[in-house]
């Protein structure tokens, strides 16, 4: 019955004849910048609903996310336990968050953990991410200017966003969620590898132009309201115009070819009733687009809070373990929920381990000196502690001591210092030129070298 | 979600009478002339949260710290639960009239993109191609009331541009043949072509149980286009203790190794004794197909079971394809018609020919002589490029598809609101009830200026509504309006519910649409939502009831009887509704409530607040405790109170039913592992009202007794948020109160509904 099965991968791996060329070498780094040793990248990474944060005299104390005591000796909670062979890679954050964002509702927030901003004073309209920032300072380096991912794809609703970047005009970017999709767009020969594509290619542009035209005189015939709403198609029309004349200094490079085990660990047809496989193949295609140079900034939602709408809700059911991810938050502190979420946290935590230890055993450059983790600075985390509540944040920072991160630690924040701190010190890391980033007021010093 | 605020002059009234005595005799001696704590002034700021940003700002703070129980601060007297309340409740209804009246769009409709569903109707029939265009497109965003067809929530981004570029492309590539007729294959097959098949099923004439007739071809099959699918079969009737009807279920697929991935083509009951043959065709492209040559059973598979349990034989199976009645096909021909201009001399005028055809349709009225020649001149420009004709006329083609006038119902702005033209009320018209772009007649009625007349429109909605593309407005409309999608995010336990198939989903889903359609069709009082004396159903969803006597796979409308399920009628007693609103294991009152209010009372409880303090649950056996006690210890926190109170007995009067909508007497929990606990069924609730209920017939009978005007508005108001692609404001307050009173005299009807919102001024106008 169901036609979205891994064999079709095989299939369209040798429809496009790529059969023959499966043993050559992958090429590791196909970026404009070829020759330079280490490119700097971003990745964020979002889970809903908090975590587990079992009272200290509830017995179960072991299952609260965060460790007991902070510092550089901390010892690692049941649900952070599969992060514990990447320790001199990743510090623990507690105490942080957007304090614009407290007074939201608490499955609001959401939409700000890349923003920082007063979504409610705002009504709801949100600004450009702290990944966007970076993507377009770092757009010509790379084929893609990055790579937007979630579970439930698209860009859900205000306030139960699915994707966590939002372009310059605060618009959401929608999110892709087909695997198989994303790969294709990464990796795919595609239509501009052929002579008719290419053909398409180059009268994308007159075309583009034309229909831009065309548009503009649409526009001048619009009421105030449809004009604000006909600006995105505008803007949409120029963005790929640009990424038309992008495609054109690409051309003459093949998409970066991948091998054998690649493929093997590529889960394309999965989708969110298998989380296990799903979720890191998701993560498989933010490494593999780094370890390409095909993009350098990478976001993934692996659910939202959307709990009557998000296709994620039903992960830990489908794991074993009981209930959807909302009502397995609420539970945090009932004797018999503890332990359930700790099991969902611990899951989560073990695809993300997965992930770094992909990257930390990736060279990024030739000498092998400094891997794909240690030049990639790495956000992992939620917008809520417990359910409902927006303070506090359970965060890892992850990667980039080749970039001036030092790790190994648990910090633990005062509430006054804004989590927009940490954006702007990943930023500014990966060469990013930026002087405040939302509410920030200050580097976050505690996770430099 | 229209809560209308008050008017400001009577929330003003209620400020100085209600608010403000709490605010002066628990707040100004630190927030007053006095004492400015935190730089916050309470008897001086603003109370008009609209105008004064900064005002409302500060009111949102207030709230929140209301919320949280900062405020008043521990060593000052706590607000009583009565102050709370009426603060918090003034508050909440000025922060969100604030919101929406920034949100506000005057009344009026905005310019809306095609969401999935119609981009993909519309390139099937304008292009006469029924094959998936939408594969690459993000999810639409939904409106804050639920709907997909919002045009301020349908939003536009580069990478959404770029794929509709591609499908674009690919469709015409698809459309336009360049290739010399395909080979046709013909096979009849007179047994199975396998011996052994999988370690569930066994290859069969005669489909029982875990029998199935496989045809297998291995190389020489079609990759695209239509093909037929004949079966020459028979049913097994057993005089004596009829059972449900022998049910055939034709797929289509491969099997690369242990799983067999395909999609089914179609099912069919047989009704009628004796050999007979039975047709169906579709389109290769809509089928998964294995790479020639490879797997460990390579070819394509045609399987037929039967899933209900009755006995169908086959004598034959003959399969053909791909199939045209011409060459090149009717789809490439409607675009790149004959034509005597067809031929190198005369190139430019046959462009302008074809260009003048397609336009029209794409973009679904009449274009002007410079919007003719735009394309052209760009089909001059790219025909140096392109090797064929066809190439530069497949670009040229793909521009009017990413172009605004096909992505996008346009309505051009004037300052007064103006008339629809006639075509734009044709699209109106069609996105409504087919979800889809307007077809010949309706274009024609549109190019004759008719159109608007009053009885050409009730004749026009009438011929729609009887055409089959209104399923399409009946699958929409009913998914968005009670969110049945949320069959898909709920994972049934099978441990706990053992006899569950996820394939039930399916047929819980079409149950509901059934229902509705039936409503609508017979033009019956929507009344029946509520409650009902029928149902809907198909041998299957009747067995899961419990309802004897169905037997036919085609869902049939079924009288209730106290004896058979009179439970069952309305939406409240649909496992669809009840399932989505579950947790999987158990019923989930709590959404079962919220579904009530949001989706068929249009009051949707508010969000839950910010930073709620959670619930301080000691008691150790919390997970024993019958769902109404542990609702209670909401009740202690007057946070939470303030809402469970009022929501909370809606779902406990639909305890009845189970995850999967049985009827229970009994509740079974698990505990943990395999231990459950027995409890009692407690469908006994005190509405918010006072009124006392029991169960889901007390909760019917209240609804329609004392909620049916409410009701009434409330399905009023989804309608016409989903025929005018827009939220409803505090302006349309006239036109749904007309609309209710009207619907309330006509006892609620649902197609006349249809009628009276269509004929009204607001959809006839931008």
């Amino acid at each position: 019955m169901d036609s979205r099965k891994p064999w079709h991968l095989n299939r369209r791996t040798f429809l496009r004849g790529i059969g023959a060329t499966l043993a050559l070498p992958s090429l590791e780094c196909m970026g404009s910048e070829a020759l330079n040793p280490s490119p700097k990248r971003l990745a964020a990474i979002y889970f809903p609903f908090g975590v587990s944060m079992a009272p200290a005299d509830s017995g179960k104390a072991s299952w609260n996310w965060f460790p007991e005591k902070a510092g550089a000796d901390f010892k690692f909670s049941k649900p952070l336990s599969p992060l514990e062979s990447l320790r001199e890679d990743i510090s623990i954050l507690g105490g942080l968050s957007h304090p614009d964002v407290r007074k939201i509702d608490g499955h609001d927030s959401g939409d700000t953990f890349l923003t920082g901003c007063d979504l409610l004073g705002r009504d709801l309209q949100n600004v450009q991410s702290m990944d966007q920032i970076a993507a377009s300072q770092l757009a010509d380096k790379t084929r893609f200017s990055s790579l937007v991912m979630s579970t439930d794809g698209g860009v859900g609703e205000p306030t139960r966003s699915s994707t966590l970047s939002y372009n310059e005009q605060g618009r959401p970017i929608p999110a892709l969620n087909q695997p198989r999709q994303i790969f294709e767009r990464l990796f795919g020969g595609g239509d501009e590898s052929t002579a008719r594509g290419r053909r398409r290619l180059r009268s994308a542009g007159s075309m583009l132009d034309l229909v831009l035209d065309d548009a503009k005189k649409v526009r001048s015939h619009l009421g105030q309201h449809d004009k604000e709403k006909f600006d995105e198609y505008l803007d949409s029309v120029r963005q790929v115009e640009k990424r038309v004349d992008r495609s054109q200094a690409w051309i003459d490079l093949p998409k970066p070819e991948l091998t054998d085990q690649d493929r093997e660990r590529l889960k394309l047809e999965s989708d969110s009733n298998v989380p296990e496989d799903y979720v890191g193949t998701m993560y498989e295609l933010i490494y593999l687009a780094f370890r390409t140079d095909s993009t350098r900034v990478a976001t993934y939602q692996i659910g939202s809070m959307g709990d009557a709408t998000s296709l994620s809700g039903k992960f830990p059911q489908l794991l074993g373990f009981g209930k959807n991810i909302h009502s397995l938050c609420h539970d945090w502190n009932k004797p018999n929920g503890i332990e359930p979420l700790g099991k969902w946290d611990q899951f989560l935590s073990r695809k993300f381990a997965e992930f770094l230890t992909r990257m930390r055993e990736t060279p990024s450059n030739a000498d092998g000196s400094k891997s794909l983790l240690d030049q990639t600075t790495i956000l992992y985390g939620c917008s809520n502690s417990t359910t409902h509540n927006n303070k506090n944040y359970p965060l890892v920072l992850a990667g980039g001591k080749g970039l001036g991160f030092k790790h190994g630690n648990y910090h633990r924040f005062e509430e006054s210092i804004p989590l927009a701190n940490l954006h702007l010190t990943m930023l500014k890391k990966i060469g990013i030129t930026a002087d405040k980033f939302a509410d920030s007021n200050a580097l976050i010093p505690e996770v430099l070298a | 979600m229209l809560q209308l605020a008050a008017p400001l002059l009577a929330s003003k009234a209620n400020y100085i009478t209600e608010i403000q005595p709490i605010l002066q005799k628990r707040c100004y001696a630190c927030h007053g002339p006095e004492k400015q704590k935190g730089k916050l002034r309470l008897d001086t700021i603003s109370t008009d949260l609209i105008n004064d940003r900064k005002a409302a700002r500060h009111w949102q703070d207030v709230r929140s710290a209301i919320n949280l129980g900062e405020m008043p601060p521990e060593e000052e007297p706590t607000l009583s639960a009565d102050e709370r309340r009426t603060v918090l409740s003034w508050l909440n209804s000025e922060i969100k009239s604030a919101a929406d009246s920034r949100k506000s769009k005057g009344g009026r409709v905005v310019v809306r993109r095609l969401n999935r569903a119609e981009y993909q109707n519309t390139m099937r029939d304008l292009l006469g191609l029924d094959i998936s265009f939408v594969s690459d497109l993000p999810p639409d965003g939904v409106s804050v009331d639920g709907m997909l067809n919002n045009g301020s929530a349908l939003q536009m981004t580069g990478i959404q541009f770029e794929y509709y570029l591609k499908a674009a492309r690919a469709a015409l590539d698809h459309v336009i043949t360049t290739t010399p007729a395909p080979k046709v294959f013909e096979y009849t097959f007179k047994k199975s072509t396998e011996n052994k098949w999988h370690r569930k099923t066994k290859p069969s004439n005669r489909l029982g149980k875990d029998q199935e007739f496989i045809a297998r071809i291995k190389n020489d099959y079609p990759e695209t286009g239509e093909f037929r699918i004949r079966i020459r079969a028979k049913g097994e009737f057993n005089e004596d203790t009829p059972g449900p009807l022998p049910r055939m279920r034709v797929m289509v697929g491969y099997r690369p190794d242990t799983e067999v991935y395909r999609k089914t083509l179609a099912e069919i009951d047989i009704t009628e004794k004796g050999w007979h043959d039975y047709e169906f065709s579709g389109r290769m492209e809509n089928f998964p197909l294995p790479v020639k040559g490879q797997g460990k059973y390579p070819g394509l598979v045609i399987s037929v079971t039967n899933p209900y349990g009755g006995h169908p034989v086959i004598e034959s199976l003959e399969f053909k394809g791909p199939i045209f009645e011409s060459w090149p096909p009717a789809h490439h021909r409607q675009i790149l018609h004959d034509s005597v201009s067809r031929s190198e001399s005369f190139e430019p005028d046959y462009v302008r020919e074809v260009i003048e055809r397609f336009l029209p349709r794409a973009w679904r009225r009449p274009v002007t002589n410079d919007e003719v020649i735009r394309f052209t001149e760009f089909f001059k420009v790219v025909r140096k490029e392109m090797p064929t004709f066809e190439e530069a006329m497949k670009e040229t083609l793909a521009m009017a598809l990413v172009s605004p006038h096909f992505l996008y119902i346009l309505e051009p702005f004037s300052a007064e609101q103006r008339p629809l033209t006639q075509h734009e009320l044709a699209a109106r018209l069609s996105y409504f009830l087919w979800s889809s772009m307007p077809d010949q007649k309706l274009l024609s009625s549109a190019d004759s200026g008719e159109l608007s007349k009053p009885d050409v429109l009730t004749h026009q909605v009438d011929r729609m509504l009887k055409h089959p593309r209104s399923q399409q407005f009946v699958e929409n409309f009913v998914s968005q309006w009670l969110d049945i999608d949320a069959l898909d995010r709920v994972v049934i336990d099978q441990k706990i519910h053992p006899g569950f198939k996820p394939e039930l989903k399916g047929d819980m889903r079409r149950e509901t649409f059934a229902f509705f359609s039936e409503v609508l069709h017979r033009n019956l009082s929507a009344e029946n939502f509520i409650d009902s004396d029928f149902v809907t159903v198909n041998s299957r969803m009747a067995r899961h009831y419990g309802i004897d006597g169905v037997m036919a796979g085609e869902f049939q409308r079924i009288k209730l009887t106290a004896k058979n399920a009179s439970h069952r009628g309305g939406l409240l007693g649909q496992s669809s509704i009840l399932t989505a609103n579950s947790t999987g294991r158990d019923s989930n009152l709590i959404k079962r409530a919220v579904f009530l209010r949001k989706r068929l009372l249009n009051d949707p409880p508010a969000p839950p607040p910010p930073n709620v303090p959670e619930l301080k649950t000691a008691d150790p056996n919390f997970a024993q405790l019958p769902i109404r006690k542990q609702l209670e210890i909401h009740l202690h926190d007057p946070a939470c109170a303030d809402c469970h109170r009022n929501l909370d007995p809606w779902g406990q009067a639909l305890e009845q039913f189970n995850a999967i909508g049985l009827w229970r007497e009994k509740i079974i929990r698990p505990i943990h592992g395999k231990k459950t606990i027995e409890l009692e069924v407690d469908a006994n609730a005190k509405l918010p009202d006072g009124h006392k209920i029991q169960g889901i017939s007390g909760l019917k009978n209240y609804l329609k007794e004392h909620r049916r005007k409410q009701f009434a508005r409330a399905f009023v108001s989804k309608i016409l948020t989903y025929a005018l692609g827009r939220s409803l404001e505090f302006s349309d307050e006239t036109l749904i109160s007309d609309l209710t009173n009207q619907f309330l005299k006509n006892n609620l009807r649902v197609r006349d509904l249809l009628v009276a919102v269509v004929q009204r001024p607001d959809f006839q106008t931008k």
